[in-house]
């Protein structure tokens, strides 16, 4: 029994030990960059009566 | 130990602990709280939350610590105090988070017409993404562990379970620290402008997992012998104390000194597979580090009331050394201490 | 492993040294809760001063597309006329209140949330219309061409300070939950455009924006579409099949 359990112990904490800074670095990529695109005028109004 | 089960068998080291633990929770809160609020400038947090915030980052915190104290009291054995009660710290972090979450259903997923819950499962479904997922998910899954196993912390429970069964269940923990990472990553971290939890976050889930990572390397090896086992001369083992010996798959054996005679239990206690051999003799009874559950050398029987047992193994003299039979006996057989003569220091 | 005679045995009195340990440890762990806490507590963020709760009545043409807005006749504070977004109370938009006026001149009374020049007034329900004389023209929208622009959306409730920080990835689920019961989108823009730092988001045909909008709520996305104004307030008619996150 105490054999099963450390071993599980043991094979979760591999799991984790990659799975964990995974996670992190995953999440710091996702993060919104602070990229500023300027506003941008494609084409000027169109005249009246559309 | 117990014949019948109380809510909480308090006494006095549980009751020193838990004030720290409540005091340690309570000065967090209101800590943030001040520092969130303080005057001068617009403060970019409402009431609402900055508790959501206060009580989250706790309930990280708590859960960072409650899983170092393992791999703490097995690098330090001085850290056992903190393992013996580290259910009610785990009660408390359970606690702590459920608060974290009712501010967040009673303010981000209130004032609507619709179900507070079904909001929350329902406004953000851009789970094909990274950048904007639905990062509460994460934290609702670990909310459900952490209240599962909150309710199953009793020792009714684990004696209801069976220990392996118990134990296992209680493993999600790191499922749940896992997913709290996640939440936190995809969640909070995502700040539009660079902020302390960004650091302190990463800081400790990284640091939990090395902790576990030293402890792992000073785990014994296990041994692959087959037949009697050579643990040594018998002046190896110190009166009252024990050595452990590593057996095939993985379990081990716990050697015991007491008045000059030696005998071999299962190095795990029947309560929480504490390692009994980094115990002691207290009152003629091995007695467990971790939250004293006793034993008799001789038959690896608590004494009565108490019910548990452990496995025996033999020990023969041979040449001066001793040796193991790695094959144990049933829980509870006795087996004739060995006697080696008088008691060393 | 340390190795020392004090052994604990959690029922009984501790051993001196172990007992010292222990509570340095409980201590440690004290202090260093406090020190998280002063920490995480203050934040870097600064979403600007914003207030919640300063009555105001409004009299003006009511519009109830692409959203609920009062668009009131220009003064010297207001040269375009003062144009404001309705919400209601709670995460609720203002549609069901005053589908007996659109274009009709009304006296709407509330209670005014703001941040920067982004504001909203909170309407309590129908009895807070009612038909004002003498009858206003309903203002004519000027067209500004075609933008390209970049910015956050959020809903313009909470970003305009019914919740704070009410912007960001952490308040995203909100926000959508806040714009599918009616409450108006904004974009946040990225640079201020023809003199304003937000815009009202709509469809390209003019009426509220998609549900699909809930797929780029809080992330850095950039919108194609027309941009018109309506009293001094921008309207973002976008074509939301060129929406794109960064």
């Amino acid at each position: 029994m105490l054999a099963g359990h450390r071993k599980a112990h043991r094979a979760i904490w591999r799991a984790l030990a990659l799975l964990i800074p995974l996670i992190l670095l995953a999440g710091w990529f996702a993060r919104p960059h602070a990229r500023v695109d300027l506003p941008e005028r494609l084409s000027a109004p169109r005249e009246a009566g559309r | 130990m117990s014949v019948r089960y109380t809510p909480v068998g308090w006494n006095a080291n549980k009751i020193v602990y838990d004030a720290l633990l409540v005091a340690a929770i309570v000065a967090y809160i209101l800590v943030f709280i001040w520092a969130a609020e303080r005057p001068g400038g617009a403060p970019p947090y409402d009431d609402a939350t900055i508790r959501m915030r206060a009580f989250g980052s706790c309930a990280f915190l708590m859960l960072s610590v409650v899983l170092a104290i393992g791999p703490l009291a097995r690098l330090d054995r001085r850290f056992l105090p903190l393992l013996y009660n580290r259910r009610h710290f785990g009660v408390a972090t359970c606690v702590v988070a459920f608060t974290h979450a009712s501010y967040v259903l009673g303010w981000y997923f209130a004032f609507s017409a619709h179900d507070p819950y079904a909001a929350l499962l329902t406004s953000n479904t851009s789970y094909a993404r990274l950048a904007g997922f639905p990062f509460e998910i994460f934290g609702l899954a670990a909310l459900v562990i952490l209240l599962l196993l909150a309710v199953t912390s009793h020792d009714f429970w684990l004696s209801f379970m069976s220990a392996p069964v118990w134990k296992a269940l209680h493993m999600s923990v790191y499922a749940a620290y896992t997913l709290v990472v996640a939440h936190v990553a995809f969640g909070a971290l995502l700040a539009p402008v660079l902020q302390p939890l960004q650091i302190v976050v990463p800081a400790c889930a990284l640091g939990v997992v090395a902790l576990h990572a030293l402890a792992a390397r000073a785990e014994p090896a296990s041994s692959e012998n087959q037949g009697w086992i050579v643990v040594g001369a018998p002046d190896r083992i110190a009166e009252g104390r024990a050595i452990v010996v590593p057996v095939e798959g993985g379990e081990s054996v716990a050697i015991f000194r007491h008045e000059g005679r030696l005998s071999a239990i299962a190095n795990a206690c029947a309560h929480q597979n504490g390692p009994l051999g980094e115990g002691r003799i207290v009152d003629g009874c091995i007695t467990c580090p971790w939250h004293g559950f006793q034993y008799r050398p001789e038959d690896g029987c608590s004494p009565p009331p108490f019910t548990e047992k452990v496995a025996t193994y033999n020990l023969r003299l041979e040449n001066g050394a001793v040796l193991l039979d790695p094959k144990p006996n049933a829980r509870g057989q006795r087996v004739e201490p060995l006697a080696v003569g008088e008691t060393l220091a | 492993m340390r190795d020392q005679d004090s052994f604990f045995v959690g029922y009984l009195p501790a051993p001196p040294d172990v007992r010292r340990h222990a509570i340095l440890a409980g201590l440690v762990l004290l202090a260093g809760f406090v020190l998280a806490a002063l920490t995480l507590g203050r934040s870097p963020l600064d979403i600007g001063a914003s207030s919640y709760g300063d009555e105001l009545a409004i009299t003006g043409v009511y519009s109830a597309s692409p959203y609920p807005i009062v668009v009131a006749a220009p003064d010297t504070a207001h040269p375009r006329g003062r144009t404001i977004m309705l919400g209601g109370e709670g995460k609720v938009g203002a549609q069901a209140f005053g589908a007996a006026f659109d274009g009709r001149t009304v006296t709407v009374k509330g209670v005014l949330v703001k941040r920067g020049a982004l504001d909203m007034l909170l309407v309590g329900g129908a009895d807070q219309f009612a038909a004002a004389t003498p009858a206003q023209q309903r203002p004519a929208a000027t067209q500004l061409g075609r933008w390209r622009i970049s910015g956050e959306i959020c809903d313009g409730k909470c970003a305009s300070g019914g919740m704070r920080p009410g912007v960001g990835l952490a308040h995203r689920a909100c926000a959508n939950l806040c714009i599918s019961t009616g409450l108006p989108p904004v974009l946040v823009t990225s640079a201020p455009v023809e003199g304003s730092a937000y815009l009202l988001l709509a469809n390209a045909n003019g009426a509220a924006a998609p549900a699909a909008i809930a797929d780029l709520v809080a992330l850095p996305v950039t919108l194609e579409g027309d941009l018109e104004r309506r009293g001094d307030l921008l309207i973002f008619r976008v074509d939301w099949s060129k929406a794109r996150t960064s």
